[in-house]
């Protein structure tokens, strides 16, 4: 161990060369919109931008799913410019990455939160408590206050009083903008949070927020999964068909970004850079707390499901062997089933479809997924371990006068087990790293962690390779629970 | 003790058609009886054996184990088969626990036996069997013979009243099955009750009390060592236990593959370790069939050795002719002469089908 982390450093160390090399290279001049022709200009999925960089055919366009990626994509010269949101870097980031803002586009675009099509009450709620934060000033505080300063201090993050009692207000929030949206010090903060939590206040009722992917946003108001939902929402004639938008709140202009490697901050040595980056994505607001707390979500996920699914492994492996032809006729159709859907689509179809209104929570309708599906696997793994111990060690048992309920705990099981072992754990880290895909339905585990993470820092690699690193030793860990979990089987 | 009647078991084979493997068994076997069950494969001698116990239920009949009817609904077979043994032709020990774990299992879950009374029991088994420093090992490390005759200690260690023995040394390397054999003839003279089906003829004359002749899913044949092999009532069961291996010809007309029969007379010859016969039956089948008898057809010529008694023999059928036929046409004095000096004995005899001249070499 006194070894690994040494190699980890000149591992890291060695991408991030790499990567520092790949940016040098082409040097364009962008310094306004008619520059754009001919070159290779990125922007963000589902923004306006998005459709108007696929208007123009002069031009090469490059849509990322989030800020970190296209700031990695700049960085690393894959785009000549990335267009975003005015503020969506602060000042000491663009430093730090090596980015300058060349020039501010001249549309300005209405921002507001997006609310369920009909629902007037909480429309109007919605108004009046905008109105009265203008008519006290507090409105004009909160714009100073997140977007003036370029970062704004972690010690200063405004407190909003906090309802724990009552029915929860669901706000459904997508990519993380700083300074609307973003975790700072193991919390959400922003101008769209503090929004969001005031209004919450505003209406006696305790505040859940989640995140969500971007392109299904406005699905989860219409799903009922959130009452209000934000990130950035451009007010648009074709959106206001499908939701109903509250007073907006800030109007963004978009901000054209371009390399700028003289003001590259953080030069020295590889050592150092590693050292700040390591600083940069752990310790700075105690980003490592996400990182821990994504570990902990992987970590009971997983379980969770390898528990559930296991048993209900036990029960199809029964039916698929059982002589009841309807029972082995649904375990078949069970497997083909499982099989051929993508665990993904499966997620996706419980949480949006089966259990839209069962009000199970995420991380629950997660567990169901992921166990529903380690359940074939499992009981393929258990019908192989079974059929691998020889029909004469059944007879043999049966022969001495044992009954089959006997024989099967005794005989054949712990053979079973102890044949079955390599696969079922094989499985178990199949199941684990699955898992990455819960993101998707906002739980929060190590994969998505590190996309929090990444999203504030606009480094790809570092809480990448963490991630890969926990992965590998979670993995590692489930085999060694696994063997003691067994030991009693096995013998020499 | 075990009475079995009109006994019968079929199977369906996937293509719908049903096959027969005991027909109608019927028999009687009493406290202390030695009973090998032999007979040619495909006979059911196995799936009989495995019918008593119950391990192959079958389709018909009755099986009275101390009176009761073992077929009937809700008998407690469980209770039955602690009192009747089995020994596997593939041993089948439980690979997961050592070889005296083997021994004392059964006895300690379904007996209730105190462990340590056990355990000293089964080393005791094991002593007799000859393995009592295998005690501690795993089955894997064991050889076939070794295994076997753990695996009667396993059957010996529920103190059953009968032991069943299905094919125990088949799959044993031949240097093997003298050990297993000692073991059980030690258990035929300690008036054991055992049935056994076996392929190992000597073993079944010198140990058995009685013996079953399966063929054709019936016991053809029951008697006592002495009838079964030196008098037996059935020609099926004498060319069984004589081991009558034979090879037939058909001499019709002109496409007859000659050098093709004298090749294939050559190859029988070594498949029965009798390559000094080889000579013999060539010069004898060539001067008879060549010479003496070139104007008798059609001509059948069967080769036969009995692994038994060791003779070989070759007949000469002239199918249809009711006489001699050196009645009609001498037989050529040189080739005559050569083939009395090869052979032991030539007997000539009508039978139905033709006239026969058997060549005994």
């Amino acid at each position: 161990m006194r070894h690994l982390d040494r190699w980890l450093l000149l591992l890291a160390a060695s991408v991030l060369a790499f990567s520092a090399c790949t940016a040098a290279g082409r040097h364009v001049v962008i310094e306004s919109e008619a520059d754009f022709a001919g070159h290779r200009i990125g922007t963000l999925t589902g923004t306006i931008y998005e459709i108007q960089l696929n208007e123009r055919t002069d031009l090469e366009a490059s849509i990322y799913g989030s800020l970190a990626d296209g700031a990695n994509a700049l960085k690393n010269g894959k785009i000549d410019a990335l267009i975003a949101d005015e503020c969506a870097f602060s000042g000491t980031e663009l430093r730090r990455l090596g980015m300058r803002k060349a020039f501010t586009l001249h549309t300005a675009y209405p921002t507001a939160f997006a609310f369920r099509k009909g629902d007037t009450t909480l429309l109007n709620a919605y108004h009046n408590f905008f109105r009265e934060l203008q008519a006290s000033g507090e409105y004009e505080r909160m714009l100073a206050y997140w977007f003036g300063p370029e970062d704004p201090d972690p010690a200063t993050y405004p407190v909003v009083q906090a309802y724990t009692e009552g029915e929860p207000f669901r706000y459904a929030n997508t990519e993380i903008r700083p300074p609307l949206a973003f975790f700072g010090d193991g919390q959400w903060r922003g101008m769209e949070i503090e929004l969001c939590q005031r209004f919450a206040a505003y209406l006696k009722r305790p505040c859940e927020i989640r995140l969500f992917e971007m392109p299904s946003r406005l699905l989860n108001l219409q799903m009922g999964k959130a009452d209000m939902v934000g990130g950035c929402i451009f007010v648009t004639k074709e959106r206001s068909m499908q939701v109903d938008f509250g007073e907006p709140y800030y109007n963004m202009r978009p901000g054209c970004f371009v390399r700028d490697e003289k003001g590259l901050v953080g030069q020295g040595g590889l050592s150092s850079k590693v050292r700040s980056a390591v600083k940069q994505n752990f310790m700075v607001e105690r980003r490592w707390k996400i990182i821990f707390d994504g570990l902990r979500t992987t970590l009971s996920l997983t379980l969770w499901s390898i528990l559930i699914g296991s048993l209900l492994g036990v029960l199809l492996c029964w039916m698929a062997m059982s002589r009841c032809k309807p029972l082995q006729a649904f375990a078949k159709g069970y497997d083909a089933f499982m099989n051929g859907i993508p665990p993904l689509v499966l997620l996706l179809v419980l949480f949006y479809v089966v259990l839209a209104r069962s009000g199970l929570d995420a991380k629950a309708v997660a567990i169901a997924a992921l166990a529903l599906n380690f359940a074939s696997s499992a009981a393929g793994v258990f019908k192989t371990a079974v059929e691998s111990v020889p029909q004469g060690q059944t007879e043999a048992s049966l022969a001495l006068g044992f009954n089959k309920f006997q024989t099967f705990m005794n005989i054949v099981l712990p053979q079973a087990v102890r044949n079955g072992l390599p696969l079922f754990e094989a499985e178990c880290i199949s199941l684990l790293k699955g898992t990455a895909i819960v993101g998707y339905i906002a739980v929060i585990d190590i994969t998505r962690a590190s996309d929090l993470v990444r999203a504030r820092t606009f480094d790809a690699v570092m809480p990448l390779l963490t991630v890969t690193v926990l992965y590998f030793v979670l993995a590692w860990l489930i085999g060694l629970l696994l063997k003691l979990l067994t030991a009693g089987t096995r013998n020499s | 003790m075990i009475t079995v009647n009109h006994l019968s078991k079929s199977f369906r084979n996937p293509d719908g058609s049903v096959i027969h493997v005991l027909k109608d068994v019927n028999c009687q076997i009493e406290p202390g009886e030695v009973i090998s069950v032999i007979g040619p494969s495909g006979t059911g001698k196995s799936t009989f054996l495995r019918a008593l116990n119950m391990l192959e239920p079958p389709t018909g009949g009755e099986i009275l184990f101390e009176g009761e009817n073992i077929l009937d609904k809700g008998y407690r077979l469980d209770l039955m088969r602690r009192k009747m043994g089995m020994v596997f032709q593939n041993f089948n020990l439980f690979e997961h626990m050592t070889v005296l774990d083997n021994v004392t299992y059964a006895p300690c879950h379904l007996l209730k036996a105190d462990p340590d009374q056990a355990r000293k029991e089964g080393m005791e088994l094991l002593r007799t069997v000859g393995l009592m420093d295998k005690a501690n090992v795993y089955p894997s490390q064991l050889s076939g013979g070794q295994k076997q005759r753990v695996a009667i200690a396993r059957a010996l260690a529920m103190k059953p009243e009968v032991i069943l023995f299905d094919e125990p040394t088949s799959a044993l390397d031949p240097t093997m099955v003298g050990e297993v054999l000692s073991v059980m003839r030690q258990l035929a003279r300690q008036k054991m009750t055992m049935i056994i089906v076996t392929h190992e003829m000597k073993f079944a004359r010198d140990v058995s009390t009685r013996i079953f002749f399966m063929n054709e899913g019936i016991i053809f044949e029951d008697g006592t060592p002495d009838q079964i092999f030196n008098h037996p009532v059935h020609s099926a069961t004498r060319a069984f236990v004589m081991r009558i291996n034979k090879l037939t010809f058909d001499m019709d007309g002109d496409g007859f593959d000659y050098p093709g029969m004298l090749s294939q007379m050559n190859q029988f010859c070594i498949k029965y370790s009798i390559p000094e016969k080889m000579k013999p039956v060539s010069y004898v089948a060539d001067e008879m069939a060549q010479v003496i008898l070139k104007n008798f057809r059609p001509l059948r010529i069967v080769l036969s050795h009995s692994d038994m008694t060791g003779e070989t023999s070759l007949a000469f059928m002239i199918k249809g002719l009711e006489q001699s036929p050196f009645e009609t046409e001498q037989p050529d004095p040189i080739a005559l002469s050569l083939i009395q000096g090869m052979s032991q004995e030539i007997v000539q005899e009508p039978t139905t089908l033709g006239y026969r001249i058997k060549v005994i070499l």
